[in-house]
């Protein structure tokens, strides 16, 4: 081992605390633009995996992969990956998903919620008085969900 | 320099070596694309990184990540140097795994990925490696990169395992993966010897084991007697993977893959943390074939030689051995696996691979038996060319064809020179194949 | 000797003597010759460190094939490129490149085939004529060198038609010993021995510096 390998890490909880804060400075100060793109697409991608419970990253070695002779390295792969790391997200998930809004399905809640990130990204935000419930519902979902990752053992 | 300012300094570091690779020529396709997603990620970079406190010590890990990140993707589109992997066959890789990697994303232009190619050293570089957004933060469009063997850069009858990777790639997809964990996956486990942990420790050391296992439980017990869930885990995503492998590119993955993977493993009763014994593999592919009818369905091909030689081609290549130690799961389980990937692969607007008919694979054979490159290139001297829309996998298929035919001569002559010629061939049929349908699709765009 | 019509090559084709595949378009057909296209590789002549073009390197029986000085000396000055269709190549002034077709040529034992740039290219500055003759029973790509000799650079795209074949019979059909080349089954430009059958006009040894 490298010496510097020794310090890549797959640290999902601050990817997703990071993402969820930053979720809910959108709701506050939406900014429609290419500065959000990044943010927004992970953010969709965080939703997608919760939808369909895709959430450990199984390894994807090279199909011979096993027959790796003695010395040959990884090929470069820079991807460190831990299915327990990204696994401990899921009870942060679950927790805002219970919080703020107990009785509908993954799948709606998931819809929902790209619907109004959608809809933050466009230049055309409805001031009408259920669109902002609907924000500030989205809104503390996220804030729950940076909270959850927040604590050691959510 | 503190933590902060390294990574800030760094961020520009990974921007000059961005704009230095510019100066080469090494950017065909998707150069510019690749570009701009990389200064978009930079610039998102930088203003995380800028506001961090000094004392957001997991943050600020999180951030030295990222930048690595970039600095080895930026390292992949120096390496991608046009020259050093098959354009024509990529295109068509790429066009089979597009579909399927498309994302379902709130900003809608985002959701096809950049697909980058260079080439490793090595025998075992066949890969598609893929961004994991799981660890990464700094992810826009996604960008997979496909790694060809450098030194089998002509030998597109081999890359015929990509079809093995794409199942890969389609995993890290999640709506795919949910499909293929619930509806491929789960018909193989639910039942055979498989099924448990406890049950495949047992296989392993059944009386009617392979010699080659035996032997390697009684060298190395330690290494080899324990398999945890997550190996078993692993070993299943390798056969739906090798299913996906099948059903994507046909017959010619079934040769490629016993080809490589017995090579560099002779016995086929190896397996590692990742992946199970390649007997067991082969004999699924064998029922695989079985359920799917291959090679006489759907078209049928009616003529007795190319029949028998297709035949013993499946025969050959997959591995027939009912009731064995090896045959690990039924064909009812088969067939359920592999029916459902072939709707998961249609809903998502991937082709599964349709056995040809005799005018589409007659034709092809017959021009590499003549030294010319295999297409749809119309021959007769018509005074309007009527040049046809082949599959470049049915060029595939001819070609293994063949070469199974000239490896027979080659046992006596001990001429081995005839594959790479072979696969040269095959390499120029798909770039002519391309200008044919380029030429086609143009005119009849033309026409409306 | 005499030169085919576009009839007598589409016969000669028919017959599955001649190949020349694929023909994308009834217009790439002349009367008396057919176009042929760039294909996707190019070879660029470039001075580099070591580049040299000297017959005395492939002249010593000690410099076989797969030593260092003989195959040093064939690799030094060609930078390759490949491109798909769509993309560009730029032929600079007073720049040599070496592009094989996109189509695949056989030709019979009683035809030889003469190669020439297109004339809407030739007035540009392209040349093709530096090696035109196709012998009889050729079969591979064939290998265009291309130079621009105009004062501007030229863009070619892989698929362009840039030169065209004529086909001339033979007053016999040639013997198969004198068919063979080591240009046939040519998938790209190579390079080749310049010394052979000379070697009584080069001096003996020539020391790498």
């Amino acid at each position: 081992m490298t010496l510097l390998s020794m310090y890549k890490r797959d640290d999902s909880r601050t990817v997703y605390r990071i993402l969820a804060e930053q979720a809910v400075r959108y709701f506050d100060h939406p900014s429609p633009g290419t500065e959000s793109k990044i943010p927004l697409t992970n953010l969709s991608r965080l939703l997608q995996r919760y939808r369909y419970d895709a959430f450990s990253y199984d390894d994807a070695p090279g199909i011979r992969e096993v027959f790796k002779t003695k010395g040959e390295s990884q090929g470069g792969e820079y991807v460190t990956t831990s299915a327990k790391a990204s696994l401990e997200v899921i009870p942060a998930l679950e927790a805002a998903h219970a919080r703020v809004y107990q009785a509908i399905s993954r799948e709606d809640l998931v819809g929902s919620l790209m619907t109004l990130l959608a809809l933050l990204a466009s230049s055309t935000l409805p001031d009408d008085q259920d669109t902002k419930q609907r924000l500030a519902k989205a809104r503390l979902f996220f804030e729950t969900l940076s909270e959850g990752l927040k604590k050691r053992n959510a | 320099m503190n933590p902060k300012e390294f990574l800030l300094h760094e961020c520009e570091n990974v921007l000059a070596t961005l704009q230095d690779v510019l100066r080469h020529d090494y950017a065909a396709g998707s150069s510019k694309e690749f570009y701009n997603e990389f200064c978009e990620r930079l610039n998102y970079l930088k203003s995380l990184i800028d506001p961090v406190e000094l004392t957001d010590i997991s943050a600020l890990a999180l951030f030295a990540n990222e930048v690595s990140v970039l600095s080895t993707l930026v390292h992949r589109i120096e390496r991608s140097h046009a020259g050093e992997f098959p354009w024509p066959f990529t295109e068509y890789l790429k066009s089979l795994a597009n579909p399927l990697c498309k994302e379902h994303l709130v900003v809608q232009d985002e959701d096809e990925p950049i697909i980058r190619v260079y080439a490793e050293g090595g025998l075992f570089s066949y890969q598609i490696n893929l961004e994991n957004d799981l660890s990464v933060l700094n992810v826009g469009r996604r960008i997979f990169t496909i790694v060809f063997p450098r030194t089998l850069r002509h030998h597109v009858l081999l890359h015929a395992i990509f079809g093995h990777e794409i199942g890969h790639a389609a995993w890290a997809v999640p709506q795919h993966k949910s499909a293929l964990k619930g509806q491929v996956v789960e018909p193989l486990r639910e039942a055979g010897p498989l099924n448990s942990t406890s049950q495949a420790k047992n296989w392993l050391k059944q009386s009617d084991a392979p010699a080659a296992i035996v032997e390697l439980l009684e060298a190395y017990p330690d290494e080899y007697s324990d398999i945890s869930p997550n190996q078993l885990d692993s070993w299943f995503q390798e056969f739906m993977c090798d299913l996906f492998g099948l059903v994507t590119f046909g017959p010619s993955f079934l040769a490629a893959h016993q080809t490589l993977l017995l090579a560099l493993d002779p016995s086929g009763c190896l397996w590692g943390p990742y992946h199970p014994p390649y007997v067991c593999r082969r004999v699924m592919l064998w029922r695989a074939c079985q359920h799917l009818g291959w090679p006489t369905f759907p078209a049928g091909i009616q003529d007795r030689e190319l029949r028998a030689s297709c035949e013993g081609f499946v025969k050959k290549y997959s591995g027939e051995a009912p009731g064995k130690w090896e045959d690990i799961f039924s064909q009812e389980q088969i067939a359920k696996a592999v029916d459902a990937l072939r709707d998961i692969l249609t809903k998502a607007g991937t082709s599964c691979y349709l056995m040809p008919d005799d005018p589409t694979l007659l034709p092809l054979v017959k021009m590499l038996h003549g030294q010319i490159p295999p297409c749809g290139s119309d021959l007769r001297g018509s005074e309007a060319p009527a040049n046809r829309s082949v599959d470049f996998r049915h060029i595939l298929f001819a070609g293994w064809l063949v070469a199974d035919e000239l490896s027979a001569q080659a046992t006596v002559t001990g001429e081995q020179s005839y594959f790479l010629e072979l696969n040269k061939l095959c390499e120029m049929g798909l770039l002519q194949q391309r200008a044919i349908d380029r030429y086609n699709d143009h005119k009849a765009g033309d026409k409306h | 000797m005499s030169a085919l019509v576009k009839s007598s090559i589409l016969k000669h084709m028919a017959d599955g003597k001649l190949v020349v595949s694929p023909i994308l378009c009834a217009r790439q057909r002349g009367a008396s010759s057919i176009d042929l296209r760039v294909g996707n590789v190019f070879l660029m002549v470039r001075a580099r460190g070591l580049s040299v073009v000297d017959p005395a390197r492939f002249a010593h029986t000690d410099d076989k094939v797969g030593d260092y000085e003989y195959e040093q000396a064939r690799r030094q000055k060609h930078e390759r490129y490949e491109a798909p269709f769509g993309q560009n190549f730029l032929l600079h002034p007073g720049m040599l490149a070496l592009v094989p077709t996109l189509e695949w040529i056989k030709l019979p034992a009683n035809l030889q085939g003469i190669v020439t740039a297109r004339s809407s290219w030739a007035r540009e500055g392209l040349s093709i004529a530096t090696a035109s003759l196709i012998h009889p029973g050729y079969k591979g790509v064939i290998t265009l060198e291309l130079a621009n000799l105009g004062q501007i650079p030229l863009s070619l795209y892989p698929g362009l038609r840039i030169a065209q074949i004529a086909f001339h019979t033979l007053t016999e059909d040639a013997a198969a010993k004198d068919m063979s080349s080591r240009f046939d089954m040519a998938f790209e430009p190579a390079e080749g021995n310049k010394a052979h059958g000379d070697e009584a006009f080069l001096p003996p040894k020539v020391k790498q510096p």
